[in-house]
């Protein structure tokens, strides 16, 4: 790997930490609320006091991006470990119990994996009620399969390893094998794909609440406020423009933290 | 050092340091040495003795490594190079200095045919044939057609050294090239290998960690270790009466037909010695007996109150196939058909046999790994804690994560911990290792430790039967000599009845009573260790017997 | 993996570019094409143009320009006025019960054919046969009777004041060439002939028509009135108003009729080339409010809200060029000579103490229909209002599949919502009976006040004014609806384009008297 990109490895690192910085504190710092105008509506961005402008109604466009920013982790966070911990706990079942338990869980992963998302949001929507819950019902509902077919890829290959079958000689059976000498191997790969999936996550999750799928309004929430700006774009570009920018920023800052979690992590293997 | 500046290769006071981690790594320390065209000069030395590393700066493939310094000078058939900057290697690497590695499959286009890569060295077709013919490849045609993966690792080697060779090169450096190969190849390759260089004439730079090998192909020798030359000088000398002490000790530890099996092998070496103490049966002033050779392992077998006789394995008519292919034409292979194997109470027994026939397999039908097709198995589990195995790679067979003294305890969960703690240090002294160690993970271990903690862990609890999986095979000499001490002294100290898979006759001869001779899934013989060289009559163990290079 | 998901960043953002630049495109294409054709735009397509099924707004500009009826409201002012089509006069008997008609003479529809008396009773009996949304507009005729070529009689089942109106309405029965419509029998699974090609006997007809790309329209030589100034007039679908917008900017349309909404149109006020107007309609947003609620049920919490709303503020700030205020209960111009005033005085404390009481930690959720941009912009500023005031509340947009199932969920569903609805025409019963009782199709929550279908049943016999002028006052005190504001028709052209002043509609916006535009000069 190019030294150069460790540097944009390391960059990203630094710029997210910032970011969660100011996605935690900043909305305490920002004197606005995110869901009261505070000044005239339309505003360009770096007006008075409105660094990123105004929206129509009048709301500051910074503080919403601020604490959309900090929703999207949180939503992404949310998803992507009960997803991790779900396909973990499943694919390892299938995995390592494997035979028809595995076929059968299998299968269902597949179902699952053929589901849209916006489908199954639409669905949970319409038992739920929008918001973040349902599209957080929704995404994870979607999004548990891969982690269920990359753990149990990952077991079927570490059962097979030696350590394994050196650990069953000593004696160790089961929940004990696979908890000691199984899982910890799978974490890694589990961690690396999850810091990777946390992009993905919050883009889905604007995307789900781009097309109407997420909070009501006024809720300060990326995709919503890109969606329902659109229409201003050609009169007040910020409106849509900025949230969209911000919600490519974060997944891109998360992928490459994820590349850089998964060349450490593959440089303490080698 | 005949003629000292006429040499293919002339390095001298060549140090070279990996400036990667602080402090440097001194990984060569003031080296000179030449090889002469048409000579064969053997380096030796195990596993971070730095022996590769010159190997792979006389080939100039350190100029792009950051990191690297180097001082000193290397001379290739009369230029001078630096081994960390790339001027002047143009029409020197691969041209004038060629190469065979122990694996070829690395050094191979995996997207080319044979035929290909070498009609690009050699110009024509007839060219290539005849090198395929030099390199004794049955069916030349065959193969010119085939991929590097469609061909066996044997002839991978052959066709790497056909490659190599077919350059005309000056010096040729060949590290390894046999380690990977089963004995039987070994040899032929070893015979190729001496023939064309006597045709070509060119020198030869024989990088191995095998002393056998060495003292078979290489005119001079140089010894090396932790960086330095400690030895050199004629191959006959170098193995007859080794001048310094490390040197001495490697030779000793090389293990031959002629071993004494009745005693301790090699110098005395202090782990093993600690070991003994351990046991309390030691007689006194172990090391001095040892060195005499007055140290007999009777001394250490323990008063046993039950019984002889029985056996604590017993495979009747056992028979084994694998479903090999695709969904489609799914074939049987069959692996062993009809395996009769019985290990009395307290024997070791050897079974030895190339790869692929079915050695492994039956170890691991005894472990319950696998289970047979049809037959009997057998394990007496009254004498002790059913099987346990030891693996040829025992850092695979230690899960990285946990650590020994966790590892240990595994086998112990019944116990309480403060019985539990004290049974894992008793068991890591017996193999002769700190207790201390039991905090740490695999990866914090050398290869000799690790194989010493998996033997640990077999006899932790003492197990009615202990399976040994080539636990030598990938150790530096001088460890494989420890380990097959400790193997022996548990043996007699515990009693324990040992199955020992290899492939290595002279190591099967130092821990079996007998040893089962297989070939293609069938027991061909059953010979005494002791009477080996004269009692094997099988046409397969007298192969085996010429591949002990004497 | 990183590759995925940063594309699927990296579309996220081009895709907001995107939008940023789509339609400025084609620069330098030909600015207006001068006086033969006029260009023109339908944001995202138009419903099927056949007189029978049209009952959605911006496709009675294809409609009405082929199709005339026997009465129709003037264009270019602000008050409905019956005006004389194909009935040259027409009078009523006292009970609103039979209705007589004289016919123009010298007619004939686009396909030769003569029109005469017997065209009305078929065309009538086509709107019935056909049975879509419209028809209930011929629904109590009794018979249609044809004394003679040149006059129509038409009985009614029951007396109804508004049946002129009705057949005034912009969506009101077109009279039809009976050659066509039995020729093209209307099969409602079948290939409808109408949807491409026009029978009817007005200014225009209908030329090429590529379904969702363009629809044109091409004078007809034997119109029996005046030529209409452009001959040929051309819809071209664009799918955002953005690009509408840019077009209109660089000369490739030369007008666009409703669908602006403030922003853009305000951006287009400052253009030079281009001249903006704003029409008063009927079009009349409205807040309901649920009476299944569980907040705004209790009518003291309910009047206070609407007392604490300054809706003159939220109709100024959310509707801005495209709406005023609205003063009355019914919409503008409706009711005359009659009291029509909300009866809710505004009193800008009431919001605080909801906060601090009966509102305390409670959500309001505001629903719109997401089609709609005048409800969305009310229901986001009603939802900030709210929420600066300390009462917690949401805006969510529905799709049109969603919305109307969304309202019917009672206390499970919102507690608002807004509505820009319009009455089918300029009759105070097309507004109050549709709107205001259960039974009337867009009482969106099915609010109900006791006594008020009675009233309307009356009113509708005799349109006596001050019986409306009781449902209005009503209805404002019940809290259930509030009319917020008048929906302003706006209408953008090329300063080369004259007559607009005079083509807009009084009751519905985005539909011109197409016949009246001409060149400036001509």
């Amino acid at each position: 790997m190019p030294s150069w990109l460790r540097r944009g490895e390391t960059l990203a690192v630094v710029m997210l930490s910032v970011v969660l910085v100011a996605a935690l504190i900043g909305p305490l710092l920002s004197p606005y609320s995110s869901i009261i105008p505070s000044g005239a509506p339309h505003l360009p961005p770096l007006s008075a006091g409105h660094l990123f402008g105004t929206d129509e109604l009048g709301l500051d466009i910074a503080t919403r991006i601020l604490e959309g920013t900090r929703t999207s982790l949180l939503t992404a966070l949310v998803v992507t470990v009960i997803a991790a911990v779900a396909g973990m706990l499943i694919g390892t079942l299938a995995g390592f119990v494997g035979g028809v338990l595995d076929t059968v869980l299998m299968r269902v992963t597949d179902l699952f994996l053929a589901l849209p998302a916006t489908i199954v949001a639409m669905a949970v929507a319409a038992g739920l009620g929008t918001g973040l819950t349902s599209s957080m019902i929704a995404i994870t509902v979607v999004w548990w399969p891969l982690y269920a077919r990359l753990v149990r890829g990952e077991v079927r290959r570490t059962a097979r390893a030696l350590h394994v079958e050196a650990a069953r000689m000593s004696g160790t059976r089961g929940t004990r094998l696979v908890l000691r000498h199984v899982l910890p191997s799978v974490l890694p790969t589990v961690a690396v794909t999850a810091s990777l999936d946390i992009g993905g996550v919050i883009v889905t999750v604007a995307a789900l609440s781009f097309v109407g799928l997420g909070a009501p309004a006024p809720a300060p929430e990326l995709g919503l406020m890109a969606s329902a700006g659109l229409q201003y774009v050609v009169n007040s570009w910020w409106i849509p423009v900025l949230p969209g920018l911000a919600v490519g920023l974060l997944s891109l800052l998360f992928n490459y933290a994820g590349d850089g979690l998964r060349a450490v992590l593959r440089g303490k293997g080698a | 050092m005949s003629k000292p500046h006429a040499g293919v290769l002339e390095v001298a006071g060549l140090s070279i340091r990996y400036t990667s981690r602080t402090p440097a790594v001194l990984a060569v320390d003031d080296v000179s040495l030449t090889v002469a065209p048409g000579q064969c000069v053997g380096l030796v030395g195990e596993s971070g003795s730095g022996k590769s590393t010159i190997g792979a700066a006389v080939q100039g493939l350190l100029t792009r490594e950051t990191h690297v310094e180097a001082d000193g000078t290397v001379r290739v058939d009369g230029v001078d190079l630096d081994v960390t900057a790339e001027a002047g290697w143009d029409g020197v690497r691969g041209h004038r200095v060629t190469t065979v590695f122990q694996d070829p499959m690395s050094s191979l286009d995996p997207t080319m045919t044979v035929g290909r890569m070498l009609t690009r060295v050699t110009g024509s077709k007839q060219e290539s044939l005849r090198w395929l013919e030099a390199v004794e490849i049955r069916d030349p045609g065959t193969v010119l057609r085939a991929y590097p993966h469609q061909l066996s690792g044997g002839m991978r080697q052959r066709v790497m050294i056909a490659l190599a060779l077919a350059r005309g090169p000056a010096l040729l450096v060949a590290d390894e090239p046999t380690t990977a190969l089963d004995v039987s190849v070994q040899a032929q390759i070893l015979r190729l290998l001496t023939r064309e260089r006597e045709r070509l004439g060119c020198g030869v730079l024989f990088i191995t960690h095998d002393l056998g090998v060495a003292r078979a192909m290489c005119d001079e020798v140089a010894v090396m270790r932790h960086g330095r030359l400690v030895e050199r000088g004629p191959a006959a000398t170098v193995f007859g009466a080794p001048a310094e002490p490390y040197t001495q000790r490697l030779v000793a530890s090389r293990l031959t037909l002629s071993t004494d099996r009745q005693r301790p092998i090699g110098l005395p070496d202090p782990t093993v010695l600690t070991a003994m103490r351990e046991t309390g049966a030691a007689p006194d002033d172990l090391e001095h007996r040892w060195e005499r050779g007055d140290l007999h392992w009777s001394s250490f077998t323990r008063e046993r109150t039950e019984v002889r006789g029985g056996h604590t394995l017993e495979l009747a008519g056992v028979t084994k196939s694998f479903r090999t292919g695709g969904l489609f034409g799914a074939a049987h292979k069959t692996v062993l058909t009809g395996v009769d194997l019985r290990v009395a109470r307290h024997q070791s027994v050897a079974l030895v046999g190339e790869s692929g026939s079915g050695k492994s397999t039956i170890l691991r039908i005894v472990a319950g790994l696998e289970t047979a097709d049809a037959g009997d198995v057998y394990v007496d589990r009254t004498q002790g804690a059913g099987v346990q195995v030891v693996f040829q790679d025992a850092g695979a067979s230690l899960t990285p994560w946990r650590t020994v003294g966790q590892l240990l305890a595994e086998r112990l969960e019944d116990l309480p911990k403060k019985e539990r703690d004290q049974r894992v240090r008793l068991a890591l002294e017996r193999v002769a290792l700190d207790p201390a160690l039991a905090g740490s993970r695999p990866g914090q271990l050398s290869g000799g430790q690790r194989q010493r903690v998996a033997i640990a862990r077999a006899i932790v609890v003492p197990p009615a039967l202990l399976l040994c999986d080539e636990p030598t095979s990938a150790l530096d000499v001088s460890v494989a000599c420890s380990v097959l001490n400790l193997l022996n002294l548990l043996r007699h100290e515990l009693g324990l009845s040992i199955l020992f898979v290899t492939h290595d006759l002279a190591a099967a001869r130092i821990i079996a009573d007998r040893v089962d001779v297989i070939s293609d899934g069938t027991i061909v013989e059953q010979v005494p260790a002791a009477s080996m060289s004269t009692d094997m009559t099988s046409e397969y163990g007298r192969r085996l017997l010429d591949a002990v290079l004497a | 993996m990183l590759r995925k998901t940063a594309s699927a960043a990296l579309l996220t953002i081009s895709l907001t570019l995107l939008a940023a630049c789509s339609g400025g495109g084609t620069p330098g294409t030909s600015a207006a094409a001068g006086d033969d054709l006029l260009k023109l735009a339908f944001l995202g397509g138009v419903k099927t143009p056949d007189p029978d099924t049209a009952y959605d707004g911006p496709e009675l500009n294809l409609v009405n320009s082929a199709y005339e009826g026997l009465v129709t409201y003037k264009s270019g002012q602000d008050k409905a006025e019956l005006t004389a089509a194909l009935a040259t006069t027409w009078s009523a008997d006292p009970t609103n019960t039979v209705f007589t008609f004289d016919l123009r003479e010298g007619v004939t529809f686009h396909d030769g054919t003569p029109f005469t008396a017997a065209a009305v009773e078929k065309s009538f009996q086509r709107r019935t046969d056909v049975g879509e949304g419209p028809a209930y507009m011929v629904g109590d005729v009794k018979s249609v009777a044809t004394p003679s070529d040149k006059q129509v009689v038409i009985t009614l089942d029951a007396p109804n004041s508004a049946f002129l109106d009705l057949l005034a309405s912009p969506f009101g029965p077109k009279i039809v060439s009976p050659a066509a419509i039995e020729a093209h029998p209307y099969s409602a699974d079948g290939e409808n002939w109408f949807a491409s090609n026009d029978a009817g006997t007005g200014p225009y007809r209908y030329g090429t028509f590529t379904p969702d790309t363009s629809y044109q329209l091409t004078a007809y030589d034997g119109y029996w009135g005046a030529k209409p100034g452009y001959p040929t007039v051309e819809f071209s679908v664009v799918s955002s108003l953005s690009t509408i917008q840019l077009q209109l900017e660089n000369g490739e349309l030369d007008g666009l009729a409703g669908y602006s909404d403030s922003t853009t149109f305000t951006a287009l006020q400052a253009k030079e080339k281009l001249k903006t107007y704003q029409f008063s309609s009927m079009q009349t947003p409205t807040m309901f409010l649920n009476p299944k609620s569980a907040t705004l049920a209790d009518q003291a919490t309910r009047l206070d809200l609407l007392a604490g709303v300054d809706f003159t503020d939220l109709a100024t700030k959310a509707l801005g060029a495209v709406g005023k205020p609205a003063t009355g209960v019914f919409p503008a111009n409706l009711l005359t000579g009659a009291d029509d005033q909300q009866k809710i005085t505004h009193d800008g404390t009431k919001l605080a103490s909801l906060a601090a009481g009966s509102l305390k930690s409670k959500t309001i959720k505001i629903a719109y229909g997401a089609t709609s941009a005048d409800a969305k912009n009310l229901s986001d500023n009603l939802a900030a209002v709210l929420n600066a005031a300390g009462i917690t509340a949401q805006s969510t947009g529905y799709a049109l599949g969603t919305y109307f199932p969304e309202l019917e969920k009672g206390a499970a569903g919102p507690d608002i919502t807004f509505f820009a609805g319009f009455p089918d025409t300029a009759h105070p019963d097309a507004w109050a009976t549709v709107f205001y009782t259960p039974k009337g199709g867009l009482d969106l929550f099915g609010a109900e006040v006791p006594g008020l279908s009675d009233t309307l049943g009356k009113a509708r016999e005799t349109g006596d004014q001050q019986l409306y002028a009781q449902v209005a006052s009503q209805v404002s005190e019940s809290g259930w609806w509030y009319t917020v504001a008048t929906s302003l028709g706006t209408a953008v052209f090329a300063d080369d384009v004259a007559g607009v002043e005079q083509s807009y509609h009084p009751v519905i916006t985005g539909v011109l008297n197409l016949a009246v535009l001409h060149p400036a000069g001509a």
